[in-house]
């Protein structure tokens, strides 16, 4: 699947992800004629978002943008624009190849299809999370307009769970969560079937309270 | 509500110990640990004749001065976290719990070691194989790993519950 993703399914997995963050970010308050989302020739990503106005207020940052100090009426930063490199959304749509190899290597069942339809959405959602937390990390650490103190280590834990974790365990919390045959294989199920004889499972069931196996 | 119990303490283990792993406070000694994994992986490389040096952080092959650094993400820390985290969360005795850490811990990092040294050859040979294995087929490896390790424990749990409910009838 990987190998399918690498060579197959990285474009058009690509061209959607940047439909659904341009989507998103034109929902983003002041967003509508803002926001935008290019590729250039690289494949690295041009971001354009719709300067917060607590961001847009700080003094750092309209200094940035007007050095000299030139007219009498501070800079108005209306929209941030940023470069990404190409290797972070692609690095997003990960999952996806992820997700669907776990579910095609579970038991099939007739709900297998509706778990993939479910869960490629909802790996679509976290792929547009991710890019937008990655590129409002990296906004607010180039520009320095970030928070600082414990809501900045917040930030910081926030950004390595997004680009160390996330990708990687999403899909596989995502396919345990929809499929109940894999859940019951991993969490419940095999063991006790295998060892115990079923007539006395059902007493020691009783016994064993709220963790017992699923039946 | 058991599976319901187990996400929420997964998911409050999880944040506890992201929280301790990325803290200021933590981070001299997760640089101790990532150095040591590099000096181990360097000299690993030495006896089995290979050639490679620590420098801190980053292992170089000191006749191609090829270098492969070990990032805060490669140190397999991540994935130790949420297989204790899955492990702690897991209805089992104190004593499995105790084991399974041990055992699933020097399993993970056994792997990554093979990852690192791995990336460190692969690197030198094709740069365009590095970024593949490094960034998509390695870290998904070392994922399905942590899930494997942590079924086949849940499994052992469940097995020795069944074992001491038989005995019992």
């Amino acid at each position: 699947m990987l190998a399918l993703w690498w060579y197959v399914l990285v474009s058009p997995l690509l061209g959607g992800l940047r439909l659904l963050t341009e989507l998103s970010l034109r929902l983003w308050p002041g967003g509508g004629s803002i926001a935008h989302v290019a590729i250039d020739p690289a494949g690295d990503w041009i971001v354009r978002v719709p300067a917060p106005v607590s961001v847009a207020r700080q003094d750092n940052l309209r200094q940035m943008f007007n050095p000299a100090g030139r007219g009498d009426r501070p800079v108005q930063v209306r929209s941030i624009q940023i470069g990404l490199p190409g290797k972070m959304p692609l690095f997003f749509t990960l999952s996806f190849p992820l997700f669907w190899a776990i579910v095609l290597a579970a038991p099939w069942a007739k709900s297998s299809w509706r778990i993939l339809l479910y869960g490629t959405g909802l790996n679509a959602i976290l792929a547009v999370m991710s890019l937008l937390l990655f590129t409002a990390y990296t906004i607010a650490t180039n520009l320095h307009v970030g928070p600082t103190g414990f809501a900045g280590v917040v930030l910081d834990g926030a950004e390595y769970v997004n680009t160390n974790v996330v990708t990687y365990v999403a899909p596989f919390l995502i396919a345990i969560w929809l499929h109940a045959e894999l859940r019951a294989q991993i969490f419940f199920r095999e063991a006790a079937e295998a060892v115990t004889p079923a007539p006395a499972q059902q007493q020691s069931d009783k016994r064993r309270g709220k963790y017992r196996g699923r039946r | 509500m058991r599976m319901g119990r187990f996400l929420i303490l997964f998911a409050v283990f999880l944040v506890v110990l992201f929280g301790l792993l990325v803290a200021p406070v933590s981070q001299p000694a997760v640089r101790v640990f990532t150095h040591g994994l590099v000096t181990f992986s360097a000299a690993l490389i030495r006896l089995f004749g290979g050639r490679a040096v620590a420098l801190g952080d980053l292992m170089e092959n000191p006749v191609s001065h090829f270098e492969v650094q070990m990032a805060n993400g490669c140190n397999g820390a991540n994935v130790t976290i949420l297989l204790w985290a899955a492990v702690l969360a897991f209805p089992s005795s104190w004593r499995q719990k105790v084991t399974g850490l041990a055992a699933g811990t020097a399993a993970i990092h056994a792997v990554n070691l093979l990852r690192f040294i791995s990336l460190f050859y692969i690197g030198q040979y094709n740069r365009q194989w590095f970024d593949f294995a490094h960034l998509y087929l390695w870290e998904s490896l070392m994922m399905l790993d942590t899930l494997v390790i942590f079924w086949m424990w849940a499994v052992l749990v469940r097995r020795s519950w069944s074992m001491a409910d038989a005995s019992t009838q």
